[in-house]
């Protein structure tokens, strides 16, 4: 309204993208030839999703108040309107919607049964590699800013004539630290330290052992091995995993249906 | 026939309920609790394709691929060819601890006809089973259409099957929390049910905040502006009628975003939208929005250089206008002003406490991605390949030159201080604002306040132990203390370790933020208290940094003109090393020489701007720590 000239530039620009939208829509397309999308699209007009989809619905709503920015008549009549136009074959925000809500209801119905404990045991199994709780070590550490300071700290450490608390420069992290993975202790101190930190020895102490910060004495306290996940822990993160497969497989096997019905 | 087959799905249904039940709330101790608290590091901003204004541009990652990218594994991001393979694949060089995908509730499902009396369907029987048994009614209306889809009329009387149906959105976003939550002793990854209330004025003044719930017990729908209209205080009426109320165990806060985008109403009121907040907005706010995000990937929303504010590092991720609609230059905005900015707020807070007493800008400050890739916490300035939303588009072909508009970015990072990575623990840290933001890299950052903090501090290896018992953490709360002691600050930074294929950059310094109140008037100051200007600099043709910095800083320091009549703020602000923008890492590695057009190459006119900051100054910010005066708290 106040900007009229602007409003008539973007209407035109919309009607030239809906023509070349709408335009391949008018040949009759055999389902072999449709790419996935175009298939559920279709799909999705057989069952009326369209009609009934609210995010669809309002989309088409507000197209059409945006073409006509007086129009008092109520959404339900605009929905109408937009339908009978085609709107809803051309606007790519509804085909996208369209696509995912039949994708969803494709593979809603693979959620059920509820995977059984062998279910969930076998895919355990099969994906051993990613239920593997790493191997953990719990490090006592001190910190220093320089490595003379280090040294000369674990040499006192070894002859007995300094005791452990009385060493060490400030650092916001614990001297005792909780048993960390090779990917936590890179991720506080850096992948050099991590990587030497787990090579040491146990129970004495080793290094100086540079990090991002400066040098560190360390001692491993408790080592980990390696193990894989029991069921029991991670039994949310298994039947999810698992359903997820199956949906991927419905909305597959779906999708094959509606082209070779 | 049909009524056998609908008791039989009842039946089937209300047996699968039980497992699901059954789950919730149990897992492992963990084996890395850390009672001194360590940071964790996450994203709260995260949208997937189930965003329509991220599907549109070709994302189509889901709930769940987001929180397997932030664990590590790797993601394709558009273009996706003809077979459905994605042409480009982003991984994080360092997984995230938490993350929460915030897709726009406006697009998860709304089941408007089953719950709204008075609308066609709403009495139908459908409907009436999908309010008392949603599950149960999706596996009958699902029964009928495998019977052939006619049985029922697939969508049902009124179109209340189809609607019904729409629930999966919801409840998938909510599968994927759930199956990416590790309950085991590792505590390795925690992921949280949530979404995005897109609130907007006049086509593009922001309002949004994102909804974040404690745990797995939430609402059977997320509530969207439909519902609510655009007034926060509204949603906080319904969320807490429908989970803190009505909800056992439910608990939820919601963080506002991209004040920087608001033209000046994210921080009026949010009961009537432009007007003056009220003692009980204030009291109400404040406990609904304990934090903040200060950054994000559509700019930096801490302080405008402008008036009272003579902080060059406010020059940073500004946005050129001061709502969306200036985006689309046509349409036009304003320049941006002051009062979109968290610093204003946290001052302002000051003013109306005083008058009101609460402070409903009483934020803990956090940062996130906003990502619309699905790609949680991918902040790199390396190989950024757009955000795949509102700027440039690579739906349909490779973007060539740069991938995103100018003034955007990759976002940055949330910060909680938790002893475990639980969402208990994480959840817990965020209601008390234990937490900072990054603009991408991880330090590792203290900060305590408290008028017993010893002098020495930085040179005691008990540092930390001494600063929870002598003082309060960031985002903590100090009260009048009438012996006059001097008010301290102790503060420590430990640079970003990095990763081997990027190394972390050291520290230039850190500073302080002061915002106080004085005879009525709100004013502010910046002082470098550890490190300072440097020589430090970085080439801009190869992106190599250039010069020494700091692995670690450490400072006590008192605020000499500390007033204890005076309300006040303090926040710490670390900067590191500069380093070049991810689009000046495009421009170099094209050799783009703005003195020669030649060299300017497709798509990257940008790098030629005159409003192209070749380079940044990656940073963190700390939520503040207040002091108010006479011990009223």
């Amino acid at each position: 309204m106040r900007r009229p000239l602007l409003r008539f530039v973007l209407l035109g620009g919309l009607l030239f993208v809906l023509d070349r939208a709408i335009a391949p829509a008018n040949v009759p397309r055999s389902a072999a030839t449709l790419d996935d999308d175009a298939l559920l699209v279709q799909a999705a007009f057989a069952r009326g999703l369209h009609q009934s989809d609210d995010v669809v619905r309002r989309r088409l709503a507000q197209n059409l108040r945006f073409a006509r920015p007086d129009e008092a008549r109520p959404d339900e009549a605009l929905i109408e309107e937009a339908i009978r136009l085609g709107m809803h074959e051309s606007d790519l925000v509804v085909r996208r919607r369209l696509a995912q809500r039949m994708r969803l209801l494709l593979a809603e119905p693979a959620r059920e049964p509820e995977p059984s404990e062998a279910e969930l045991a076998a895919y355990l199994a099969a994906h051993a590699d990613r239920f593997t709780e790493p191997e953990r070590i719990a490090l006592t550490q001190l910190y220093f800013q320089s490595r003379e300071r280090a040294e000369a700290a674990r040499a006192a450490l070894e002859a007995g004539t300094a005791a452990e608390g009385s060493l060490g420069d400030a650092l916001p992290l614990p001297r005792e630290l909780p048993p960390h993975s090779r990917a936590e202790l890179a991720a506080r101190f850096g992948p050099e330290f991590a990587e030497a930190a787990l090579r040491g020895p146990d129970a004495r102490w080793f290094g100086p052992i540079p990090s991002a910060y400066g040098h560190h004495l360390l001692r491993t306290r408790v080592r980990t091995p390696a193990r894989r996940s029991a069921l029991a822990t991670v039994r949310s993160e298994l039947r999810e995993a698992l359903l997820a497969e199956r949906a991927d497989a419905a909305v597959r096997a779906g999708i094959a249906a509606l082209r070779a019905p | 026939m049909t009524t056998w087959r609908g008791a039989l799905a009842a039946t089937t249904g209300l047996a699968l309920l039980l497992p699901a039940a059954l789950l919730a709330d149990t897992r492992e101790p963990c084996a890395n609790r850390d009672a001194e608290r360590r940071p964790l590091f996450g994203d709260l901003h995260v949208h997937t394709g189930f965003s329509q204004d991220a599907s549109t541009q070709g994302t189509r990652s889901t709930p769940r691929d987001a929180y397997r990218f932030a664990r590590g594994e790797p993601l394709g991001i558009p273009p996706f060819d003809a077979a459905g393979e994605a042409l480009r694949t982003a991984r994080l060089d360092r997984p995230l601890d938490f993350a929460a995908v915030t897709d726009h509730a406006e697009q998860l499902g709304e089941v408007r006809v089953c719950r709204t009396p008075g609308t066609p369907g709403y009495d139908s029987w459908l409907c009436r089973l999908y309010r008392g048994l949603p599950r149960v009614a999706f596996f009958v209306m699902n029964a009928g259409y495998s019977a052939g889809g006619e049985r029922f009329g697939y969508c049902g009387e009124g179109g209340a099957g189809c609607l019904a149906a729409a629930r999966t959105v919801w409840q998938e976003t909510r599968d994927a929390a759930e199956g990416a939550y590790d309950r085991s002793a590792a505590c390795s990854f925690t992921a949280f049910v949530a979404y995005e209330w897109t609130a907007g004025v006049d086509g593009g003044k922001n309002l949004h905040r994102n909804v974040i719930f404690a745990n797995e017990k939430v609402p059977e729908l997320p509530s969207s502006v439909m519902e609510t209209g655009v007034e926060a205080a509204r949603l906080w009426d319904v969320l807490e009628h429908d989970c803190q109320r009505g909800l056992p165990g439910c608990d939820v806060l919601t963080i506002p975003h991209n004040s920087n985008l608001d033209g000046g109403l994210m921080f009026q009121s949010a009961a009537r939208v432009g007007g003056e907040i009220d003692a009980a907005e204030a009291l109400l706010r404040s406990r609904w929005e304990p934090l903040v995000e200060v950054m994000q990937h559509k700019g930096d929303s801490e302080c405008l250089l402008s008036g009272d504010t003579t902080d060059e590092a406010c020059g940073f991720e500004k946005l050129p206008y001061d709502n969306f609609r200036g985006r689309y230059a046509l349409l036009g905005a304003e320049a941006p002003q002051r009062t979109q900015y968290v610093r204003e707020a946290l001052k302002r807070g000051l003013a109306l406490e005083a008058k009101l007493g609460a402070n409903p800008f009483r934020y803990g400050l956090i940062a996130s991605t906003d990502t619309h890739l699905g790609a949680a916490g991918l902040v790199s300035e390396r190989d950024f390949p757009g955000h795949g939303g509102a700027g440039a588009a690579s739906a349909d072909a490779l973007p060539v030159g740069l991938p995103d508009a100018l003034e955007f970015g990759p976002g940055g990072l949330a910060a909680l201080w938790a002893e475990e990575n639980t969402r208990e623990a994480l959840f817990a840290a965020m209601k008390r604002r234990e937490a900072y933001g990054t603009s991408g890299s991880r330090p590792v950052l203290r900060f305590f306040g408290g008028t017993s903090l010893p002098a020495d501090l930085c040179e005691r290896p008990d540092f930390v132990t001494t600063g929870y018992r002598d003082g309060v953490p960031m985002g903590g709360e100090l009260s009048g203390e009438p012996t006059g002691a001097p008010l301290r600050f102790a503060v420590q930074a430990l640079q970003d370790p990095g990763s081997s294929r990027e190394p972390g950059l050291p520290l230039q310094r850190i500073q302080i933020v002061k915002g106080w109140l004085a005879a009525g008037e709100t004013h502010e100051r910046v002082v470098d208290v550890a490190g300072g200007p440097n020589a430090a600099s970085v080439d801009l043709a190869t992106c190599e940094p250039r010069g020494a910095g700091s692995a670690r800083l450490c400072t006590v320091w008192t605020d000499p003109d500390f007033d204890p009549r005076q309300p006040a703020f303090y926040y710490a602000r670390v900067l590191e090393n500069p380093s070049c923008r991810w689009s000046q890492r495009i421009c170099a590695a094209a050799h783009v020489d703005c003195a020669r057009p030649a060299t300017i190459g497709e798509g990257l006119t940008g790098c030629c701007d005159p409003l192209h900051q070749p380079t940044v100054q990656e940073r963190a910010w700390t939520s503040p720590i207040w002091y108010s005066p006479g011990g009223e708290r």
